[in-house]
């Protein structure tokens, strides 16, 4: 099953399951998705539950408020993670609040989607990626999606969930090919070890946590020792049990994401290692991130401004020698 | 009492050489007075009196390197003797004044790591495993060249401090972690073997080239699709004619029964079926430590002595180790025989390029159990039914196996 299929899936479900789930966005319905993620739904479920919104992604995350508090569960879709910034006074005045400053009357059980990060020459203005700013919001719950399996399972529990979610895909994982496990009970909120070693921790999510695997013979064999790869799947909260359990066991850790390094997400990861592993570490933790700049357009310019397989391999071993490890 | 201490002359300094004694033990001195000079990892400076009095004790020898803080000498002041100890502050120590450099200073090689020391250089892992045993890594980064020292460098540390070269070899053939072990003095061979005497710890075997190849092969052999059929064949044959084993007289009948089955004599090389025109059967001979598949080529061309004779051979190059690669090729099919153990029945795991493999068992009442593990690729049920029935068949016409 595709990424993209597991998501429509997922949404197909609950929507079967539960009529006050709706879901609305630019061209999710008569088009069937920007990246066909609900193909298909509103032959299903009618134009009243599967709604084409107009360009305003404001009014889009506004109209999903409005509708929870009436007592739906909107399953609110962005095209992409730079447009978002246009709803972010909704999500972050509004969608993350109500139920705070309600003394808890008001429950907003949104889900907010939307894929983000570079993709393929779609430029600075389409390329970037704000789980920074999203997991800086208190109230709000941030999912990633690496996994297809996940995938399914994680959209599901957001959407049935009492609580704001922003549910954050990557526009390259739509057409990944994976298995899903219908049976399983999955927690959305624990990190999963994409593959177990001894030696050194390497954690990521989204779309990174592939390019992590793909650089791992290569680092494997250079220094000789074996890796273990973490997807923190969910943002906010952050499963920091894992990450301690395999930090104490490999003793050095690496920190891999897409977005500009300065400000970025994984800072926060590092710097609760630092705090709260010190006298676990025997190498300083290191950081790869997106260089300080604008996406450029140039393909040639935009593998050079993000980490790439080849990059993370290289910048580990280097690493890794300078380390000892 | 005055003691005079090792004084702390920069922030890095936690340890000074003593350069030399202006003084010996009864000299009186007056306050300001000349003790010593001292040389920190900075420069060389001169020692003062703060009091008068005797010396009482010197503590250290001229060249000895000693920890910031730890008193060199005791003068016994003017004043009653019952007084507290006094130590000397840190500011007894002056720089020498520049009339004096006119004396030569002795040059002494200057620490090149200064930049080193002061970034620290340790993991916190490696501090915290250092502070655990009491270890100073400050002074282990100092004589290394490395810019950082890591957990590994704590134990390398503690394994050349505390064991003896012997101790060590001991330690490691036995896989034991330091843990176990109070460092507190250096440990010898004596005493890393009475912790094991003590803890009855077992001594790990490496494998050898024979294991490793035997684990190979029975892996490869679990990943095979294998089915068995259960049987008991008539062992009369085998009574009457003692003359030889029981494992030559099933060579020599599974011989000619694989000559109408071509499936027994098949083996899967790639996307490919090899028939063998001719049987060739492996045979397992064992001792308590090893494990050979050597081939009786072509049995369906030997005679009952011929293959008597190679089983005997097979026995003589166990006990002196000389199997050769050559031994061990050409087969399609395997047996394995515990019945002279008394195992009445069991079944065999398929050696590596065979297709099937027959598990003899004791005789009980006049017939053998016999167990055909075949693998489905190349044997299908209904062919090894078939080849059972045939085989009971040849067992019990003992006629045609005079030679």
């Amino acid at each position: 099953m595709l990424y993209r299929e597991a998501l429509n899936k997922a949404l197909d479900e609950v929507m079967q399951a539960d009529d006050t789930v709706v879901t609305l966005g630019e061209d999710v319905g008569l088009y069937g998705g920007s990246f066909r993620v609900t193909e298909g739904l509103v032959e299903k479920y009618g134009e009243k539950r599967v709604i084409d919104t107009p360009i305003a992604e404001l009014s889009i995350v506004g109209n999903a408020v409005g509708m929870a508090i009436g007592g739906l569960r909107p399953v609110a879709e962005i095209m992409t993670g730079n447009f978002s910034l246009l709803a972010f006074d909704q999500i972050i005045n509004h969608m993350a609040k109500l139920h705070y400053m309600s003394n808890g009357k008001i429950i907003l059980p949104i889900v907010v989607r939307f894929p983000q990060g570079v993709s393929r020459q779609l430029a600075a203005q389409h390329s970037e990626s704000y789980e920074q700013m999203l997991c800086a919001v208190p109230g709000l719950r941030v999912l990633s999606v690496n996994d297809v399996n996940y995938a399914y399972h994680a959209l599901k529990y957001a959407i049935l969930s009492d609580d704001p979610v922003v549910f954050i895909e990557h526009e390259l994982l739509y057409n990944k090919k994976g298995e899903v496990d219908f049976t399983q009970k999955l927690n959305p909120f624990q990190a999963r070890i994409a593959k177990e070693g001894r030696d050194i921790t390497i954690v990521s999510y989204l779309k990174m946590v592939d390019d992590v695997m793909l650089a791992v013979p290569e680092i494997e064999k250079e220094l000789g020792c074996s890796c273990e790869v973490i997807d923190l799947c969910s943002l906010n909260p952050v499963d920091y049990e894992t990450l301690k359990k395999s930090i104490e066991k490999t003793s050095r850790f690496v920190m891999v994401e897409e977005d500009h390094k300065t400000g970025g997400y994984g800072g926060q990861i590092v710097s609760w290692a630092a705090e709260e592993m010190f006298y676990a570490l025997d190498a300083p933790p290191l950081r790869l991130a997106g260089k300080d700049v604008p996406v450029p357009y140039n393909r040639t310019l935009e593998l050079l401004s993000i980490p790439t397989p080849e990059s993370i391999a290289r910048d580990i071993v280097a690493w890794g020698k300078k380390n000892d490890v | 009492m005055y003691e005079i201490v090792m004084p702390q002359l920069s922030d890095s300094m936690d340890e000074g050489k003593l350069i030399s004694w202006k003084v010996k033990e009864g000299q009186k001195v007056d306050v300001g007075d000349v003790i010593a000079e001292v040389e920190s990892d900075k420069a060389i400076m001169e020692v003062q009196s703060f009091k008068s009095g005797v010396v009482a004790e010197i503590n250290a020898k001229e060249g000895d390197v000693v920890p910031v803080g730890k008193v060199i000498a005791r003068i016994q002041t003017s004043e009653s003797k019952n007084e507290k100890v006094v130590k000397t502050s840190e500011t007894a120590v002056v720089e020498k004044p520049v009339a004096k450099q006119a004396e030569p200073i002795p040059k002494t090689p200057v620490v090149k790591h200064l930049q080193k020391k002061e970034t620290g250089g340790i993991s916190p892992k490696a501090r915290a495993k250092a502070a655990q045993y009491g270890v100073d890594m400050q002074s282990v980064l100092q004589k290394t060249a490395k810019d950082a020292l890591h957990v590994k460098d704590v134990e390398a540390y503690l394994r050349e401090h505390y064991f003896t070269p012997k101790a060590l070899q001991l330690l490691d053939r036995y896989g034991l972690d330091l843990a176990g072990f109070t460092l507190n003095h250096k440990i010898n061979e004596a005493e890393v073997q009475e912790f094991i005497d003590k803890n009855e710890t077992p001594l790990p075997q490496p494998l050898s080239q024979m294991q490793k190849a035997i684990i190979a092969n029975v892996t490869a052999s679990a990943q095979k699709p294998v089915y068995r059929l259960y049987e008991h064949i008539d062992a009369k044959l085998f009574v009457e004619h003692d003359a030889y084993s029981i494992t030559a007289w099933l060579i020599k009948i599974f011989a000619k029964v694989m000559m109408q089955h071509e499936a027994f004599r098949s083996r899967l090389q790639n996307d490919a079926l090899v028939i063998s025109p001719n049987a060739s059967i492996a045979v397992a001979v064992a001792d308590k430590k090893n494990l050979y598949m050597p081939v009786v080529k072509d049995a369906n061309k030997c005679s009952i002595a011929e293959i008597s004779a190679q089983l005997q051979s097979f026995k003589t190059k166990l006990k002196a180790n000389s199997f050769t690669a050559a031994d061990m090729q050409g087969s399609s099919f395997g047996i394995s025989n515990l019945g002279m153990l008394g195992v009445e029945s069991f079944d065999a795991m398929i050696n590596k390029n065979d297709s099937g493999i027959a598990a003899v068992g004791s005789l009980q009442d006049g017939k053998i159990s016999l167990t055909l593990s075949a693998d489905h690729r190349v044997i299908n049920g209904y062919e090894a039914a078939l080849f059972m029935q045939d085989l009971k068949k040849e067992a019990q016409n003992p006629l045609q196996f005079k030679d």
